[in-house]
């Protein structure tokens, strides 16, 4: 291998460790090593010679290796993506080093590849794609370098820049083609795969709403920074959009996770929220008193979302496109959305109307205890002794809207917030609740249903957005990923259901990215445009379409003008580059139906001239032009004037 | 002259990478960045294709100069092509159906080295093409194009060495001479045509001093214009090869001299032979009938007589080897 | 002044053609070079079998001129002073006196220069190239104008001097000549004796106009486009493979004077790439010489036909 192209696999190997670093599921302390490794290839290579160099480092890797294994095997699971991707990356600069004589870099650029693709299910999509564009930028120089070095044994330096840079063209264009077939391709978001399907049937809810929110689990998924959702109010206000959007109620907890309401009733349904029914035009409403109505139109850009997310007080959904979705009424609290298999993929709009009123349903029995069960297991006893230390300081020990605030109050005082992933953030819901490590909104939520619970307070955790990033360009809430968030709902004994959020809300704010910054909104814009961009489907393609088709017909002076700039730039480009008197004997001669040879002189044009069969006139002005432009060009400049 | 192109062995690897993550990308559930890394897969691919062949689409040969050259030496060939420039290839001829590499061209407006024929053993060869393979720009695909061509590929014998000075050091007991023995050259310039007088310019070493004496006047000999002076030898294809190819050597050598001494050669052999002159066109035919010539078996016939002529190799030493 | 000095070039050059039809029938393109380099100042090489009217060309052009015309046939014995002169000793003076050799003409024929030793042949040059000789220590001007119109056997080279590089360089032209066109040459059959014709010839200049013409041709305007044509042409013919040497400066000068003669029988004061395209061959050809030694008039050829004339 030519010594040129390491640069361009160092490159490439930093970007892996970079792909690797932005799915945030492998510890900064394991990238940065092999970071130190990638940057001391070149150093190392030399050492390749020796044996006992060779020898430490394939036993180093070996050991790596065998540690990674064991750490999988030993941790369940849990670690299995955090461990496959550094193994991954292992392997790319235990490649990387030994790219020599005996290894070709095949390998590197088809491991670089797979990285790739194995992180692009787990990173935030922006930051992928940056980094993805970044990496195709190199990786197709180094192919270019690979590919002309092989047949050469030694390159100079410049000729490698030369081939470099030659190469830089090729790159743009193949990730310019890439961006092209990738939105113009018909794209199946709902695309189910077999082995998705397969496995989906092995396990036991195939209602379709399989979230569950696993505590053990570090969060597999990583919050996104994809935008969601965008939350248009018409009044143009902040304020008017509601700030709790839910998605899934969860009412069984079975001491590690909380399963969905729906999926845990088996069965028997009882009433807990007013039932959704659809009216006459179409939309779906439930009573709710008409009181403080507000309105919000939703974009809803991720189509993998399986429910429509609303606010508690949502009164009437109003979905716009209706043609192949199926609402699910049953979803408690919300409408799950069921799509079909002609549904348009990709981005939906609904409207939401929101009352002011309570949401208020009597209990019924089977439903308190039901909202009110706790597992035999997996329920730390300091919960049982909170409660009963909140209960004890009450003034009222039996009011349960007394209960249910300290509770929250007690929590959000008392309990740190931080996203998984920070050093220190708690493993268990014991570490947390015990107060030695921070958690994140599901170990509040958490706390709080099994404080209220084991107080008789019924209660469920709500899964859903929090709306808290307005963007004044869009004159929108954003909603993202990462803004996923979860909370309580209490069942108060008059029936009303109560929204309750203990995650401190400085900390969720402070935890995401400040948007009043100009960086913030230039993120937050590139943002909505990547998501643009994914999610450009067939209706949006269609609705290009329409409006390119469009364009001329409502624009034509703008269009006849930019093609008149645009001819005009290109002939005045021409013309100033030949002389007036070249251009009128190349007219001449296109009059005469004649054109000038190459290596041809104006007076043998004119002699062919005379011999075709040009018309006397036309003839005549070919022969004075062929003369102006002797006078002019070949003339002693003092004679010209006749 | 059409284009062929094959899948390099990277080309065949990434393709089977492709299939496998296609495969994968399929039994999964619609995942959007998985479909642009397999997009981009692609169109690597697809552009790489296209550009592979247009990297090589209209390329011509301009001009192939073969030029006779020594055995046993590389030589530098001219090569120019034409149409357009590709980059990053190698080039080969096709030698009587052999491929012989002769270097490679970068194309990106470096300076190119010469392609360089490989050493060759003397043979008189036909180049039927130039064969131009690139694998240009990302070696996933290898293109091959062959450009028709008919030359003739004239590998001479080496010139034998001109040791005359240590040649007994140099040489073993068993070694001949055949490739020792100089051109006769005892007549060169010596035949004197008649006296005239001295003009300035003449050497001292003409002058015909009884002549001088006798008119009063400078006179000088004048000598017969070299042009005239010739070397006949008789080449006797009989005899094992090691010998003949070393005769093949001396006369190589004996040709090499004629350049700029105005004399010329004839060699007589077996089937023919040449006439080699002090200009360009005969040493080229007289290089062609050395490359192509051939030994023959020990019954063959005689080589014919001339009176007077060398004969090679010594007939006193053929005997000895034969 | 600039239009009467024209008018006086293409009378000239008309009543020159019209006297050289008389006697010879030779194409334009044979003519037209060697009545360029006569009014350029430059010498001309004839190559062409013997009997092709040579020697009538050369006698017609000195006719035409009104200029003392002496024919040299080179041999191998021919000795420098056979054709410069020589001194004769005097007795009735007592004194050597300098008895003038055949190259002291106006029109000197050049009969077969490759038969000649090289010696004398260098003499010749010398004298081409300076317009003087030098005998026994003196130096004694040749006439003006001076026009050497030499001929060359390319058939024949039995016993023949290879005429140097360098000495080809001294003839502004070299003009091939074929055998003539059928019609030509049956006019030639039926016409009178060509000594008949040239004795009707009557000369169209004095060898003082001819002068006054030359100075004329010298002042023709060169154009930067004509000057860049002339350069791209000349550069073609240097960067090709095949070429071993290619036109030197000093040839592209020779071109360019050729065409500024060109020029101005044409009745222009200035040079047109037509004029250097129409001499290229007979003032580059020689110039340029192959690898293989072969003939590089069809590469001169080849070359002006594909360079873009600028416009």
């Amino acid at each position: 291998m030519a010594e040129c192209l390491l640069p361009l696999l160092l490159l490439l190997t930093g970007l892996d460790l970079a792909f690797v670093h932005a799915t945030g599921a492998v510890d900064l302390r394991l990238l940065l090593p092999m970071l130190v490794l990638t940057a001391a290839a070149p150093w190392l290579r030399h050492l390749q010679r020796h044996f006992t160099y060779r020898l430490l480092w394939n036993g180093g890797v070996l050991i790596a290796f065998a540690l990674i294994v064991q750490h999988a095997t030993t941790t369940g699971l849990v670690h299995m993506l955090e461990d496959g991707l550094a193994l991954a990356v292992l392997c790319q600069v235990h490649l990387l080093n030994n790219v020599g004589a005996r290894q070709r870099p095949d390998l590197v650029f088809f491991n670089s590849l797979l990285v790739a693709f194995v992180t692009s299910l787990f990173a935030p999509d922006l930051t992928w794609s940056l980094l993805f564009v970044l990496h195709a930028l190199v990786l197709v120089p180094s192919l270019e370098l690979h590919a002309v070095t092989r047949g050469q044994s030694c390159l100079t330096r410049a000729a490698a820049r030369a081939v470099v840079r030659g190469s830089l063209p090729h790159a743009v264009a193949v990730v310019l083609a890439t961006a092209i077939v990738f939105v113009v391709w018909p794209r199946d978001f709902q695309r189910r795969g077999w082995f998705n399907e397969l496995l989906e049937a092995t396990q036991q809810f195939a209602s379709g709403a399989a979230e569950r929110i696993d505590l053990e689990h570090e969060n597999g998924a990583p919050l996104s920074d994809a935008v969601v959702a965008q939350l248009v109010p018409p009044s143009g206000r902040a304020e008017d959009v509601p700030s709790h959007w839910r998605s899934t109620a969860f009412s069984t907890f079975d001491g590690a996770a909380w399963l969905p309401q729906d999926a845990s009733e088996l069965g028997s349904r009882f009433a807990t929220d007013p039932a959704w029914e659809r009216d006459r035009s179409g939309a779906w409403v439930r009573s709710l008193a008409e009181t403080g109505l507000r309105r919000v139109r939703v974009r809803l850009l991720d189509g993998s979302q399986r429910r429509l997310p609303s606010p508690l007080q949502a009164r009437r959904v109003d979905l716009q496109q209706a043609a192949g979705l199926l609402v699910d009424p049953r979803s408690y609290g919300g409408l799950g959305l069921l799509r079909l298999a002609d549904a348009p993929a990709g981005a939906l709009e609904y409207t939401v109307e929101c009352s002011a009123a309570r949401v208020v349903v009597a209990p019924g029995a089977r439903a308190r205890q039901h909202m009110t069960a706790l597992p035999s297991s997996g329920v730390p006893p300091f919960v049982h002794d909170l409660a009963a230390q909140l209960r004890r300081d009450l003034p009222a020990p039996d009011d349960q809207l007394s209960l249910a605030l300290a509770a929250r109050d007690w929590l959000s005082e008392h309990r740190r917030y931080a996203l998984p992933g920070t050093p220190g953030f708690a493993q268990n819901l014991g570490e947390f609740l015990i107060g030695t490590a921070p958690g994140h909104c599901e170990y509040f939520a958490t706390a709080l249903a099994l404080l209220l619970r084991s107080s008789g307070v019924p209660c469920r955790l709500v899964g859903g957005y929090l709306a808290h990033e307005w963007s004044a360009a869009d004159r929108a809430m954003l909603v993202r990923g990462r803004d996923a968030h979860a909370w309580v709902e209490a069942w108060l004994p008059d029936g009303e259901w109560l929204t309750l959020d203990a995650t401190p809300p400085a900390d969720v704010l402070a935890d995401s990215r400040p948007t009043n910054s100009w960086w913030g909104g230039v993120v937050a814009d590139l943002e909505l445009m990547w998501a643009t961009v994914t999610g450009f489907d067939a209706g949006q393609r269609a609705r290009w379409l329409a409006a390119l088709v469009r364009f001329p017909q409502e624009h034509a002076l703008a269009v006849a003008s930019l093609l008149v700039a645009a001819w005009a730039v290109v002939y005045l480009r021409r013309r100033r580059r030949t002389l007036f008197v070249v251009q009128q004997l190349h007219r001449a001669a296109r009059n005469a139906g004649m054109q000038l040879r190459d290596g041809e002189t104006p007076r043998e044009l004119l002699g062919r001239a005379v011999l075709s069969a040009a018309t006397p006139a036309r003839l005549a002005a070919l022969r004075a032009a062929a003369l102006a432009h002797e006078r002019a060009r070949y003339m002693k400049p003092g004679d010209r004037e006749p | 002259m059409r284009v062929r192109l094959r899948p390099t062995q990277l080309g065949a690897k990434g393709l089977l990478l492709l299939l496998a993550l296609i495969a994968a990308f399929l039994a999964t559930n619609y995942n959007n960045l998985f479909f642009l890394l397999i997009v981009f897969c692609t169109t690597v691919g697809g552009l790489g294709l296209c550009w592979t062949w247009g990297n090589l689409r209209g390329v011509t040969l301009l001009r192939l100069d073969a030029p006779p050259g020594p055995a046993g030496e590389a030589r530098a060939l001219g090569l120019e092509l034409g149409g357009r420039r590709p980059r990053a290839v190698s080039v080969a001829l096709l030698v009587d159906g052999e491929v012989v590499e002769v270097g490679d061209r970068l194309g990106f407006g470096s300076a190119e080295p010469a392609p360089l024929l490989p050493p060759r053993p003397r043979a008189l060869a036909q180049i039927t093409a130039v064969r131009l393979t690139s694998r240009f720009p990302f070696g996933l695909f290898r293109a091959r194009l062959d450009l028709p061509v008919a030359a003739e590929l004239v590998t001479h014998p080496a010139p034998a060495a001109n040791h005359h000075g240590h040649r007994r050091a140099a040489h073993t007991a068993t070694d001949d001479d055949d490739g020792d023995q100089p051109l006769p050259q005892g007549r060169r310039g010596s035949a004197v045509a008649g006296l005239r007088p001295f003009r300035s310019g003449d050497s001292f070493g003409d002058m015909h001093w009884k002549a001088t004496a006798r008119r009063g006047v400078p006179i000088v000999r004048e000598r017969e214009p070299e042009g005239d002076l010739r070397c006949d030898l008789v080449l006797d294809r009989r005899c094992p090869e090691q010998r003949f190819e070393r005769a093949l050597s001396r006369l190589m050598r004996d040709l090499a001299a004629l350049r700029g001494s105005g004399r010329s050669l004839v060699v007589h052999s077996q089937g023919g032979g040449f006439v080699a002159r002090d200009d360009r066109k005969s040493e080229l035919a007289a290089q062609r009938w050395l490359a192509a010539t051939t030994s023959l078996p020990a019954a063959a016939a005689p080589p014919p007589h001339v009176s007077g002529a060398e004969r090679l190799p010594r007939s006193g030493h053929g005997g000895r080897h034969g | 002044m600039a239009t009467t000095r024209s008018i006086d070039a293409s009378a000239f050059r008309a009543a020159l053609l019209q006297n050289l039809a008389r006697v010879v029938s030779l194409p334009a393109h044979v003519i037209d070079p060697v009545v360029c380099a006569v009014v350029a100042g430059g010498h001309v090489l004839l190559e062409g079998i013997p009997g092709i009217g040579k020697t009538l060309l050369a006698r017609t052009l000195a006719m035409s001129i009104d200029g003392q015309f002496r024919r040299i046939q080179f041999t191998n014995d021919l000795m420098p002073s056979d054709v410069v002169g020589t001194a004769v000793w005097r007795p009735d003076t007592g004194r050597f006196a300098f008895v003038r050799g055949p190259l002291f003409a106006n029109f000197v024929l050049a009969d077969e220069i490759n038969r000649t030793s090289p010696r004398t042949l260098s003499c010749l040059l010398e004298a081409m190239e300076n317009g003087r000789v030098s005998v026994e220590g003196r130096t004694v001007e040749l006439g003006q104008p001076f026009v050497v119109l030499a001929t060359r056997n390319p058939i024949e080279f039995q016993g023949t001097y290879p005429v140097p590089e360098a000495a080809l360089d001294r003839f502004l032209v070299r003009v091939e000549l074929d055998y003539p066109a059928p019609d030509a040459e049956l006019a030639l059959y039926m016409g009178h004796d060509a000594e008949a014709r040239l004795a009707e010839i009557q000369p169209v200049t004095t060898c003082q106009e001819l002068l006054a013409l030359r100075a004329a041709a010298a002042a023709v305007h060169v154009g930067a486009p004509a000057a860049e044509y002339a350069y791209r042409v000349v550069q073609a013919t240097r960067t090709h493979a095949e070429v071993q040497l290619g036109a030197s400066p000093r040839a592209a000068l020779a071109w360019l004077s050729l065409a500024r003669a060109r020029a101005l029988l044409d009745g222009r004061d200035y040079v047109l790439p037509d004029d250097l395209k129409v001499l290229a061959l007979p003032a580059l050809a020689h110039r340029v010489f192959l690898q293989d030694g072969g003939s590089s008039a069809p590469f001169v050829q080849a070359a002006v036909q594909a360079t873009a004339v600028p416009l």
